[in-house]
């Protein structure tokens, strides 16, 4: 669990010519998350971007599982990122669109492992059904499911109880809570200190493109874990 | 080589379900040509070099109108950045984004080649491999044009009005080398020079997108 899953030192990005991230420094650690909020336009959705390799950046040093990741941006296989879009075909069903992800991850036993993960996030019952015929909540649970099937080590979840219910959120916090048990790590944005609380071991505050107000939390979760 | 074929394969699979790229190509090209036919009944064949005009122009607006919805099915729900995500880097999905763009070219073109000579009563004899050869470069050429820019301006706010208007004028060279070459290889004539000015304007447009797709994330 002592292994650093992800390290930034001095990361900064600029967007549109206007500094969104300068000088963002933290590491992350196997086992553990770490929340991340801030008000909107922060640049919490950009951070994450960044540590995934959607986006480059133009400062600092980000090391990827021990590794320094390259500045225009590459994408590692080992991430897994959960944004506002399901990133999944509308037209597709959600069977389809896992088991594309599924082939393009090269996942052995694709059938069995989507039958394991929609069940997981409780859309067995739509699993052939065209994505775009889900609500909000629903699309939120079928991105959820895309993320457990390409078993991730470093989930970057961007607020991701966005759009669920009550019992979505639970089903969701209890997938978060058995990655980080399994050895994986997260980083969480969102706006609600409740879920930072409940959810993170650290806390953050981006602002001004910087990560302040630190904060160990012990909350639900680590109690869990320990329970 | 496996990421390119199972996007590619995934490309294909939507457009069997949705039909909202091959077939509007299709229909277009087409719909110019019998508008064209009707237009200009002659109560005769026309000139090789005409024809060759007509389907050119129709086969590139055709063309337009499928490029310009190449990426229209990534773009509701990001799924490009899941495409790009997956282990093989980004490459790939450009790749099987040119390969998919290509093959509809190349098919509207067959088709839009077959109907123009039935219709223009072009003689058959003349309908040689070299004219299939000049419409494979032709697609190839639209192809690789319309995957880089309508990658480039996918963020862009009114990039379905945007495209055609960036792209036309990077398809004139293959629009004047591919009709040259299609009527003089119906008249008999010299097509080579056209045909190599074709292969160089493909070459150059094959590797510009190898060497800038990784922009198409950042704009």
């Amino acid at each position: 669990m002592d292994r650093v899953l992800v390290e930034a030192r001095g990361l900064s990005r600029n967007l549109a010519g206007r500094p969104v991230l300068s000088s963002v420094s933290f590491s992350l650690r196997a086992g553990r998350s770490l929340v991340v909020m801030g008000a909107n336009g922060a640049g919490k959705s950009t951070l994450l971007q960044v540590l995934g390799g959607i986006l480059g950046y133009q400062g600092g040093v980000l090391m990827r599982f021990g590794t320094p990741a390259c500045a225009e941006g590459i994408p590692d296989g080992r991430i897994g990122y959960l944004g506002h879009k399901s990133l999944m075909y509308p037209n597709l069903t959600l069977a389809e669109n896992l088991q594309l992800y599924g082939r393009l991850w090269r996942i052995v036993n694709v059938a069995q492992r989507i039958d394991t993960v929609v069940r997981r996030v409780d859309l067995a019952w739509w699993q052939h059904e065209p994505l775009k015929r889900y609500s909000q909540g629903m699309r939120q649970r079928a991105a959820w499911a895309r993320l457990l099937l390409i078993d991730a080590q470093l989930w970057l979840l961007d607020e991701p109880w966005a759009g669920l219910d009550p019992d979505g959120r639970q089903i969701t916090a209890g997938l978060l809570r058995d990655h980080l048990a399994r050895g994986g790590g997260a980083v969480v944005t969102t706006h609600r200190w409740e879920d930072a609380q409940r959810l993170g071991h650290m806390a953050a505050v981006l602002e001004s493109g910087r990560l302040a107000h630190w904060r160990e939390l012990a909350g639900t979760l680590a109690a869990e874990e320990q329970g | 080589m496996q990421k390119i074929w199972t996007l590619f394969v995934k490309d294909m699979r939507l457009e069997a379900r949705q039909k909202d790229m091959g077939f509007l190509m299709l229909a277009f090209a087409m719909m110019e040509t019998l508008v064209f036919g009707f237009a200009l009944d002659s109560g005769g064949r026309m000139q090789t070099d005409e024809v060759a005009g007509i389907l050119w122009m129709g086969f590139l607006f055709a063309g337009m109108l499928g490029i310009v919805r190449l990426f229209g099915r990534e773009t509701a729900e990001d799924v490009m950045v899941g495409m790009a995500m997956a282990p093989g880097g980004r490459l790939p999905v450009v790749m099987a984004k040119m390969a998919v763009a290509w093959v509809f070219c190349a098919a509207t073109a067959s088709i839009a080649t077959s109907v123009d000579v039935a219709v223009f009563q072009v003689p058959g004899t003349r309908v040689s491999v070299i004219v299939v050869l000049v419409m494979l470069l032709g697609a190839l050429g639209l192809a690789s044009v319309g995957t880089l820019l309508s990658g480039l301006s996918l963020n862009l706010s009114g990039h379905e009005v945007l495209l055609p208007v960036l792209t036309m004028p990077f398809l004139v060279p293959v629009a004047i080398a591919g009709m040259e070459a299609t009527g003089a290889a119906w008249r008999g004539g010299r097509p080579w020079p056209w045909i190599h000015a074709l292969m160089a304007y493909d070459l150059i447009f094959m590797v510009l997108p190898l060497l800038l797709y990784e922009f198409l994330w950042e704009v």
